[in-house]
């Protein structure tokens, strides 16, 4: 995957809430959104840093666990992570659709039999 | 199916009451991740890709109508209404909360079942043959032998930090549906020349990022020894198990390093120590446990059914069904009938809540209340009557259960890869749906016949990809997924692990490779039987090789 131009990429800090284990980002409020398009973007590496750092303080109080920085580049609805496995947490779902459709029941039948 | 005395009790509901307490601690802050982390896990509890991870033991696979019916409620009322039966017979459910899950615990100890040593590094839930009690081919049931092996192993005060995590599977037939040459300990059940019953032992199996085919150390272990001869491996292991560097420090490593016969030499010493010890096993003991996994009431049955064999005749649907799902029982007139859980386009080992429910009912209903999960993410009624399988069909047709095709190319096995999992390079699930799609054609399937895929989504290879005769794992590869094949693994008793076959795949070229490799196959068999492993044991993977990458070259 390439990098952004100039040897830098773009940051944006992720974590995971601690109660309910959310993947979620840092905002320019210093809250958590789990919404990427909310995520405060870093432009250099100090600036990503000093978000990191700041997000560490939340690690520390326990609000959330495993912060770390994902490079990204700018899209029209906001940062996209260059990295698969950052794009895959950033959809807040896997890329498949889950087995949630339930099944006709059938009891029906079972109802019959019994 | 065992069932839990008050010692059994008294443990679990300690354990979910001392967790419950170590998660209101992490949640107020008391403990710090750094001292939480070790204490979730040993609860079964992981922090994935989206959200925690409830890993929750199924021993042996055994499950019944009330514990289907449990997972199947904290499946709704906890996660998002499905669950993922995994290759070590257990279930995983994807999207708990961490709040939620000392509850979780207390309702599953309801129907006894728990989470504990479902990760970490202590000797995980033993598992077995899926047809265990059932199978024709059986010497004698494993499930008790699992089960003591359960107790020994449950919160064994030496073994509870081993230098890796250590695995055990038992097998009762010779025909191997357990993969026990896979794992850190390998128990094949067999008969001395005097009719008593032990174990053909094999060690240092394992796949993961150095496959290995358990050696093994010994033909007979009379059955009254196993846990001796086991507690003489592990220690010898957690003795000399490296420590230094967690990819080297499973039992496979030290046995490649030091050698079998060193290794075999060792545990016989150990094993001189302690044979006689407290840990021999009284015959009461073993025929106590033994009754617990007795046959159920069989009814005195002819071996044909007309219910069975009038279905058989006037509906195709059925018919397809039964050549691949449904198996011979050692009773007559009784059958066990395998549940795919790998329909076209479905995620391999999912269901959903109404489906873990549709199937309590007919084991209720129809199957002596036993359902079993099997290492390859399907389910089994063990003990059907024929004349009531038509209606077992039709019940599972309604609840989009009945895919006929067991054993098949589309039966794959498939761990959950980067759609889900925090370790994995690549995904799997949406390969294995791609697969099923392309070859969804039942007619094709069952021309091909038999025929094993395996995908993991990295090289730990939860997807089992080495024993696959066809394996697939996802690597990145500079941020892209690939996918590399390799051919000609299996593990059954003729255990092999897969070489890679070439150079890897794009995940759009990837489905296309798998064609052309059963279109060669299907091209060089010498007959409609001979299947693909034998075929590829047959020619080598050379015509494989030349036709995936002979317009290459």
């Amino acid at each position: 995957m390439k990098r952004a131009a100039k040897g830098h990429a773009l940051q944006v800090v992720t974590a995971n809430a601690l109660r309910s284990g959310s993947v979620v980002f840092r905002t320019a409020g210093d809250d958590w959104s789990l919404d990427i398009a909310d995520a405060v973007v870093a432009e250099t590496s100090e600036a990503g840093e000093a978000l990191l750092a700041a997000a560490m303080r939340d690690v520390a109080a326990d609000v959330v666990v495993e912060a770390y920085l994902v490079d990204v580049e700018r899209q029209e609805n906001g940062p996209r992570p260059l990295l698969l496995r950052e794009r895959i947490r950033a959809l807040r779902g896997p890329t498949i659709t889950e087995n949630r459709t339930l099944a006709p029941a059938a009891t029906g039948l079972l109802a019959a039999a019994c | 199916m065992y069932r839990y005395d008050e010692f059994d009790r008294r443990f679990v509901t300690g354990r979910v009451e001392q967790f419950r307490d170590q998660v209101l601690r992490r949640l107020s802050g008391e403990l710090t991740e750094d001292q939480f982390k070790p204490l979730r896990l040993m609860n079964g509890v992981y922090l994935q890709l989206h959200a925690y991870m409830l890993r929750i033991a199924i021993p042996y696979g055994g499950l019944n109508a009330a514990r289907l019916r449990k997972l199947a409620d904290i499946a709704m009322k906890y996660d998002r209404g499905f669950g993922h039966f995994t290759t070590r017979q257990n279930l995983q459910f994807h999207w708990i909360e961490l709040k939620d899950v000392p509850q979780i615990l207390a309702d599953l100890a309801e129907v006894e079942m728990h989470a504990i040593q479902t990760s970490g590094n202590c000797i995980r839930n033993v598992s077995a043959d899926h047809f265990a009690g059932a199978a024709v081919d059986e010497i004698a049931d494993p499930r008790p032998y699992a089960e003591i092996l359960r107790q020994w192993s449950s919160l064994h005060p030496e073994f509870t930090y081993l230098p890796r995590k250590f695995k055990l599977a038992v097998s009762g037939s010779a025909h191997d549906r357990a993969a026990i040459q896979v794992h850190d300990i390998g128990l094949q059940i067999v008969r001395n020349d005097a009719g008593e019953t032990g174990f053909t032992v094999y060690v240092g199996g394992g796949l993961g990022r150095s496959p290995f085919i358990g050696k093994k150390v010994r033909d007979f272990l009379p059955e009254a020894e196993l846990l001796s001869y086991c507690e003489a491996i592990l220690r010898v292991y957690n003795m000399f198990g490296r420590r230094d560097n967690k990819y080297k420090a499973r039992i496979k490593i030290l046995i490649h390093e030091a050698g079998v016969d060193e290794i075999r030499r060792q545990v016989e010493e150990e094993y001189a120590q302690i044979r006689d010890s407290r840990l021999t096993l009284p015959k009461a003991e073993l025929d106590r446990i033994a009754a617990y996994f007795a046959a159920p009431e069989f009814a005195a049955l002819p071996e044909r059914s007309q219910a069975h064999e009038q279905a058989l005749a006037g509906d195709r649907a059925y018919a397809d069904w039964v050549e691949r799902n449904v198996s011979p029982h050692r009773q007559p007139g009784y059958a066990i009938a395998t549940i795919a859980l790998k329909a076209v386009g479905e995620v391999p080992g999912d269901i959903s809540a109404d489906q873990m429910r549709v199937v309590a009912d007919i084991a209720e209903r129809y199957g002596h209340d036993e359902v079993r999960v099997s290492h390859e993410q399907n389910l089994v009624l063990p003990h059907l009557r024929k004349d009531d399988l038509p209606q077992v069909f039709a019940i599972l047709q309604q609840a989009e259960l009945a895919s006929p095709h067991a054993g098949l190319i589309t039966d794959i096995i498939s761990c959950p890869g980067l759609d889900y999992c925090s370790l994995a390079n690549a995904r799997s699930i949406p390969v294995a749906q791609r697969i099923t799609e392309r070859f969804a054609d039942l007619k094709r399937q069952r021309d091909i016949g038999d025929l094993k895929l395996k995908i993991s989504g990295c090289i730990n290879a939860c997807g089992h990809h080495h024993v696959g005769h066809i394996g697939i794992l996802g690597v990145d590869r500079k941020g892209e997924e690939f996918y590399q094949i390799t051919l000609g693994g299996s593990g059954d008793e003729n255990c092999s692990i897969g070489g890679i076959v070439g150079k890897g795949f794009s995940s759009d070229e990837i489905v296309d490779a798998v064609e052309k490799i059963v279109d060669t196959y299907i091209a060089l068999r010498a007959s409609p039987s001979e299947s693909f492993l034998e075929a590829f044991r047959r020619v080598g993977d050379a015509p494989f090789r030349e036709a995936l990458y002979a317009e290459a070259a």
